[in-house]
């Protein structure tokens, strides 16, 4: 496991290396100059000259490519032109929030998915079995930020439970996490309802069955651990969504996130804040697909390398 | 057999969700090529005393803060869409198709650059490098376009080059490569038609995602600009008063998952029929 280990992070150290390159080329195929669109047309040429010197566009690309690099591994994602303060500090306070939308919103996905997989699973042929069937097939067409404004029309100005749009503290999270979270609801309960029903046909179910194991324990233990790995791998496929789906639902419900704070720097023309958050964004997407292949790994040794195999 | 013989009980034996979905499209295809026929008001002339009217015989759908009709626009909003989704999967499917077979054929360092490069761009999550390359490029038809391209095109490349994987050690190819047919005619006689399936129900699945990240741009404010009547600039629209007057987000979405819904349907049955040929 730790040479396991060893070696998957060395894929993601490079991963990043090369991802934070195609950030760096990503802004440098803007058209015009950075520090004339960030000033806007009133600027003077001194002023314009001054902000190239501090952006460092003044350099030639191959040594603003290096001190781009650089910065980033001593944790200096350069300064937010807009806030006048450093990127990385702009930042630390909306990363709070966005994972905390991101962790209730994947909390919700799994609890719903997996419990209406599980028993639409058990009774294939149920009225709940088949409705929800349904059910999954409309929400997959249904697009987070409607969704998102559906729940604040029926929850907050309708039945007035919860707070709609602004709203701080654990009930501001509720609504824009179950917008996010639709989606991964459906395509996990199609998951592991798929998954279930396959391994509850098995010959060592029959076998378990008929020692006298529990159902429950049937369940959780036998049926239900096969289909973790295919949860995990469909929760680091479905990363980006998560991630971008988090700048649209933030939006809506002005959500004070990465995402808010993304269209934020987009209107104010603030590229170094764009650079730095979508720096974050891809690195978090690594992230989590690291964080899924530890996790199938462990519950699957099958799928762990052999050692010393080449 | 004599029932799969004429033509109506070949259109039975096909799944129902193709059949479904084949419709929901084509209705939107209708209407958004007849649109102006069908639209019973223009979708941008102002109407302000008729400002926020729920639905009623003369505005079906009610109109928007402007007073403008939303049935005309949700019409002419079907023509939009279909404007942006239809170039952006031409391109995507000329783009990402022969670069895929290209890789998964002929491997080693062919395979691991192209790979390479659709892989890294994959990691940008497609909603955040919109939003970027938005910023950076604008907001005009073609920029939205191209936006929209990029952020699909690795994917494309990552199904084509797994579809001629399955099919690259098939003896026909074999026999072709004996025979000694160059690599581009083998791909273009051989491997293309036998993954041509397969590409076209991939296809109907990115239509539905090219649909979400337009009207999620729209949304956001920063795709298409008003005045123009599209599904998720005119969610952003009303904004201000769906919760007073949920219409002016009830039939714009609506719309957009109906569309959503058809894609989705199409994908699934056209599977269906693929994987029953297949095997």
């Amino acid at each position: 496991m730790p040479r396991y280990l060893l070696t998957r992070l060395i894929v993601l150290v490079t991963q990043a290396f090369l991802v934070l390159t195609l950030v760096f080329v990503l802004f440098r195929l803007a058209p015009g100059d950075p520090a004339k669109l960030i000033l806007g047309p009133t600027a003077t040429p001194d002023q314009v000259d001054r902000l190239r010197e501090q952006l460092g566009l003044d350099q030639p690309v191959l040594s603003q490519y290096g001190h781009y690099l650089g910065d980033i591994v001593a944790g200096n994602f350069g300064r937010s032109t807009s806030y006048s303060q450093p990127v990385l500090q702009v930042i630390s306070g909306h990363l709070a929030a966005t994972l905390v939308l991101l962790a209730t919103s994947l909390a919700i996905a799994v609890t719903i998915g997996v419990a209406a997989g599980i028993f639409s699973a058990i009774r294939p042929r149920s009225v709940f079995s088949k409705g929800t069937l349904l059910v999954w097939v409309a929400l997959l067409a249904v697009p987070n930020f409607w969704l998102g404004m559906l729940l604040i029309q029926l929850f907050a100005a309708k039945l007035h439970w919860l707070p709609a749009i602004g709203a701080t503290g654990a009930a501001g999270v509720v609504l824009p996490a179950i917008a996010v979270a639709a989606r991964l609801v459906a395509l996990i309960a199609r998951l592991t309802r798929a998954s279930m029903l396959e391994t509850l046909g098995e010959d060592f179910v029959r076998t378990a069955t008929a020692r006298g194991v529990s159902p429950a324990r049937l369940i959780f233990l036998h049926a239900l651990k096969p289909a973790a790995p295919a949860i995990l791998t469909m929760i680091g496929m479905q990363a980006g969504y998560l991630l971008g789906g988090a700048v649209v639902v933030e939006n809506l419900f002005s959500y004070p996130g990465m995402g808010q704070l993304l269209l934020s720097a987009v209107s104010q023309r603030d590229y170094p804040l764009m650079q730095g958050i979508t720096a974050m964004f891809v690195l978090g997407f690594l992230l989590i697909n690291l964080v899924v292949d530890l996790l199938c790994t462990r519950i699957d040794p099958r799928t762990r390398p052999l050692a010393g195999a080449r | 057999m004599s029932v799969q013989s004429t033509a109506l009980g070949r259109v039975r034996s096909l799944p129902s969700s193709l059949l479904v979905g084949v419709v929901i499209v084509a209705v939107v295809v209708v209407v958004g090529a007849a649109a102006p026929l069908l639209a019973p008001y223009s979708p941008t002339k102002l109407h302000l005393l008729d400002a926020l009217q729920g639905p009623s015989l003369a505005h079906p759908f009610g109109t928007d803060a402007l007073g403008r009709d939303l049935l005309s626009r949700v019409v002419y909003g079907a023509r939009y869409e279909l404007s942006v989704i239809v170039p952006v999967i031409v391109l995507v499917t000329v783009v990402g198709v022969p670069l895929g077979m290209v890789a998964g054929y002929r491997r080693g360092w062919t395979d691991r650059s192209i790979s390479f490069v659709s892989d890294s761009v994959l990691t940008f999550p497609a909603m955040v490098l919109a939003v970027v390359l938005v910023a950076i490029f604008g907001s005009g038809y073609l920029s939205l376009v191209v936006t929209i391209t990029i952020t699909q095109v690795p994917q494309m490349v990552r199904y084509a080059r797994g579809f001629t994987g399955g099919v690259a050690a098939a003896e026909y190819l074999l026999a072709a490569k004996a025979s000694g047919t160059r690599a581009l005619g083998t791909l273009a006689r051989h491997v293309l038609p036998n993954i041509a399936g397969s590409v076209v129900v991939v296809a109907s699945l990115f239509a539905s995602e090219a649909l979400l990240v337009i009207t999620a741009l729209g949304f956001l404010g920063i795709g298409v600009q008003p005045p123009t009547p599209e599904w998720g600039t005119m969610l952003s629209e009303g904004r201000q008063d769906f919760t007073t007057s949920p219409q002016v987000m009830l039939f714009p979405g609506l719309a957009i998952a109906v569309l959503i819904l058809g894609f989705n349907l199409l994908g699934d049955g056209l599977r269906d029929v693929v994987d029953k040929r297949n095997n």
